[in-house]
């Protein structure tokens, strides 16, 4: 096993959704607003720091403007900062609560300012939101580039750590392996209220092939009233958790007890696990979610009605309609 | 706990007994400390009852886990149990798991609103009065060079405290050492003079140093506590002073306000401020207090302590003649390169030496090993010659060593010697008994004698005795 990483720590990113979609759906759960869901996210994050002096964290808010980053613990700082600050690299210091709350607050005003700009009210019915949606999702999250941003963020984050990692110990003459295969576990929680945007499913379903592929768990929590199919299938690929909690305004103690775990305990616990996943694909022509659909022999693109030439490669089916 | 840990303040915390745990309990700092060195299940178990009313039934904290994982998760409830961290208690006729309530509610208070006590939160020294890394360094090593060079017997006395806190009591460093076994007091002159473990200790890396001081100091404390019967303040004053250790590593390089810190606190802090883990600067009326990286190296514990301590400037250079040159202006390096180094040349800024067979010799009969001497070598290694491999030329390396197992090529035993047994039947089984003991040093078979440490002789004679009368000789 010496390919692991040598303790249980691990890189956390946490994907808030702060649309006006998002937020639309966050106001309408009964007993969950979005100063409780900070407070609640904001417990959860400390008791993360406080599980392992090695845990590192950043925090992303997804709006309808794009990903921004609310939050890094001081070690994932990006390099013209860190340049900045001497080249030192300090221990994160604890609790970061105060840093995490104060970046978190200065986004989701941005986000709700946007909001009214847009015209959306933050306590609009979900009918509004789900009208915005219809609409190739103009006030909802951007789910796809998103989560892009953040497996960047994450994959830069890890190289960086194996990096330093592995000049410490070429320093100290031990004879280590390659630091290059040892990356510091990460994972991704989405925490949302919305529901999926079908339009951009092929830019979500990359995004979970390509952690899939770099062993980046990705765990979900649910809060709205529907479940995502989306996330369900995010989950299932990359061996994450979905979750949809049922009394949502005790997020706290679902975050706690389910998310915190880091992936080699969650071999031992008994986890939700979801009982059925939703793996409806989208049509590419359409973008709406299919049962049955019709797919191109040479691309695989995926139409939800017969076609003479495939839209994506340009394959001619001709000789479809043959009896 | 992983191996790293095996010689630190976390382990020494989980090392101590239930009623000193039990005051543990209280100190913010060490629920943090003492949680993040359990397996990393047991912390999941623990987080879990965080928001509880205290118990929960032992049937639903067995169905937490996998069936894979019942052997894993049963070892964490042995080691919270062992902690006194979670108890087995009957619930309404059901067996139940119950977190200790003290642990519980700090633990609770650290994840809702964090670790920051309103005394420090908020409040810093303005920014002008903020000391550089390097005038932090130089105070650090100044007191903690006093004291090594006290060691060595470079001064007569030991570094004194800080101007700025002479109200407060300082360490009683001569009789910390002496405690550590580093000194020996000689009976007639009343002197301290170093002692073999105290050489070892001057070649051991800063983190060890610094690890077996401090060990000594809560070790007093410890005792002091076990005299006043585990209670009382002295109990009291061991938790604060661990969870003010504590405190350092986890809120690193925050400054304190030495004036708005517990009566109690006040003591500690003094004293590391003493032994230069703590640098003092007043500003504004106020003195506060400054970690410096020594405090971050004690924190570290093993493995991060390493890399702090190698983030110090190397001096050291070691040709494959037996050369050494060594940059310091350092009276305290120049003493320790002194102990297996002969001195050849001093000049202001460079030590100029030779590793000879008496000098090496000399070190290694005063206790210290080989490898100790190629790690302070290696350690200290100038930064020119950091980059090559290997850093102390294989030949002085392979020299040193072999050096060392000349020392060892002869033994003393205390032996005596068997001989002119009658019949080889009674030889056989005596050279036998003696094997068996482990006593055996040498047996010539053809002249029937044997030599048996001295220890085991009168065994030996029973054995031979019911073994004649058996034989019938």
């Amino acid at each position: 096993m010496a390919a692991e990483w040598e303790d249980d720590s691990s890189l956390l990113a946490v994907l808030l959704d702060v649309s006006p979609t998002g937020l639309a759906h966050l106001a309408a759960i009964p007993g969950l607003g979005l100063q409780s869901l900070l407070e609640q996210l904001l417990t959860f994050l400390n008791a993360f720091t406080l599980l392992s002096d090695a845990n590192r964290l950043a925090v992303f808010t997804a709006g309808a403007g794009g990903c921004q980053l609310a939050f890094c613990s001081p070690s994932c700082q990006p390099a013209p900062l860190m340049a900045a600050a001497g080249g030192h690299v300090a221990a994160d210091p604890w609790p970061p609560s105060a840093a995490i709350l104060s970046g978190l607050q200065r986004v989701v005003q941005q986000a709700a300012a946007a909001a009214e700009v847009a015209g959306v009210q933050p306590g609009a019915a979900a009918a509004a939101a789900a009208a915005a949606a219809a609409h190739g999702g103009g006030g909802s999250c951007q789910l796809s580039s998103a989560l892009s941003r953040v497996l960047c963020f994450i994959h830069s984050m890890q190289r960086r750590a194996a990096a330093a990692q592995g000049s410490l110990l070429g320093g100290s003459g031990g004879g280590a392996p390659p630091a290059a295969e040892r990356l510091q576990p990460a994972r991704l929680l989405c925490l949302t209220a919305a529901p999926d945007v079908p339009s951009q499913y092929i830019g979500v379903m990359n995004a979970i092939f390509s952690a899939q592929r770099s062993g980046i768990l990705i765990d979900a929590c649910q809060l709205g009233a529907g479940h995502s199919s989306f996330l369900q299938q995010a989950a299932y690929l990359t061996g994450g958790t979905y979750l949809k909690p049922a009394r949502p305004q005790a997020l706290t103690q679902y975050l706690n007890s389910v998310f915190a775990a880091d992936a080699r305990s969650r071999r031992y616990l008994r986890l939700p696990g979801t009982a059925r996943v939703d793996f409806r694909a989208s049509c590419f022509c359409h973008k709406r979610p299919i049962d049955l659909g019709f797919v191109c022999s040479a691309c695989l693109s995926i139409f939800c009605q017969q076609l003479p030439a495939c839209t994506t490669c340009g394959t001619e089916f001709g000789a479809g309609d043959k009896k | 706990m992983s191996s790293h840990q095996a010689n630190s303040l976390v382990a020494f915390v989980t090392g101590l007994t239930g009623g000193q745990l039990e005051q543990l309990f209280v100190q913010p700092y060490c629920v943090v400390a003492i949680l993040r060195s359990l397996q990393p299940l047991s912390r999941h178990v623990l987080l879990r009852f965080t928001a509880t009313s205290g118990s929960i039934s032992a049937a639903l904290v067995s169905s937490w886990a996998r069936a894979e994982g019942d052997s894993k998760l049963g070892a964490a409830l042995a080691e919270l149990q062992k902690l006194h961290l979670l108890a087995q208690v009957a619930q309404g006729g059901q067996a139940a798991w119950a977190v200790n309530a003290s642990f519980q509610a700090q633990l609770r208070h650290a994840i809702c609103s964090g670790l920051l006590t309103e005394q420090d939160s908020g409040a810093l020294p303005p920014a002008a009065a903020l000391p550089s890394a390097a005038e932090l360094n130089a105070y650090a090593r100044q007191q903690w060079d006093g004291l090594l060079l006290y060691l060595v017997g470079g001064s007569s006395q030991p570094p004194g405290p800080p101007p700025e806190l002479r109200g407060a009591a300082p360490v009683d460093i001569p009789s910390l050492l002496a405690r550590a076994g580093l000194m020996l007091k000689d009976e007639y002159t009343l002197t301290q003079s170093i002692s073999q473990s105290g050489f070892q200790f001057l070649l051991a890396d800063l983190y060890s140093q610094l690890w077996s001081a401090v060990r000594q100091y809560l070790a007093d404390l410890q005792a002091a506590a076990g005299e006043a019967g585990g209670a009382g303040t002295a109990g009291a004053d061991l938790a604060v002073a661990v969870n003010f250790l504590l405190r350092l590593g986890l809120q690193a390089g925050r400054p304190m306000c030495y004036s708005r810190l517990a009566e109690s606190e006040r003591v500690i802090a003094a004293h590391m401020a003493h032994l230069g883990l703590l640098m003092p600067l007043p500003a504004g009326g106020e003195v506060w207090l400054h970690p410096t990286r020594m405090a971050a190296v004690l924190a570290g514990g093993g493995r991060a302590g390493e890399a702090a301590a190698a983030a110090e400037d190397g001096f050291v250079i070691v040709e494959s003649n037996f050369r050494v040159y060594a940059y310091t202006t350092s009276a305290v390096q120049a003493a320790i390169l002194r102990v297996f180094v002969r001195c050849d040349a001093l000049l202001p800024n460079l030590f100029v030496g030779t590793i000879t067979r008496d000098s090496a010799v000399a070190a290694l009969e005063a206790g210290i090993t080989a490898d100790q001497i190629v790690g302070f070598l290696r350690q200290h290694a100038h930064p020119r010659v950091a980059a090559k491999t290997p850093i102390v030329p294989a030949v002085v390396a392979d020299q040193v060593r072999l050096w060392q197992q000349e020392l060892r090529r002869l033994r003393s035993n205390a032996a005596t010697l068997y001989g002119r047994f009658e019949g080889p039947a009674l030889y056989a089984s005596a050279a036998e008994h003696a094997q068996r003991l482990g006593a055996l040093l040498y047996r010539d078979d053809e002249r029937q004698v044997l030599a048996v440490q001295s220890a085991f002789h009168d065994a030996m004679r029973v054995h031979i005795k019911t073994q004649k009368a058996a034989l019938g000789l």
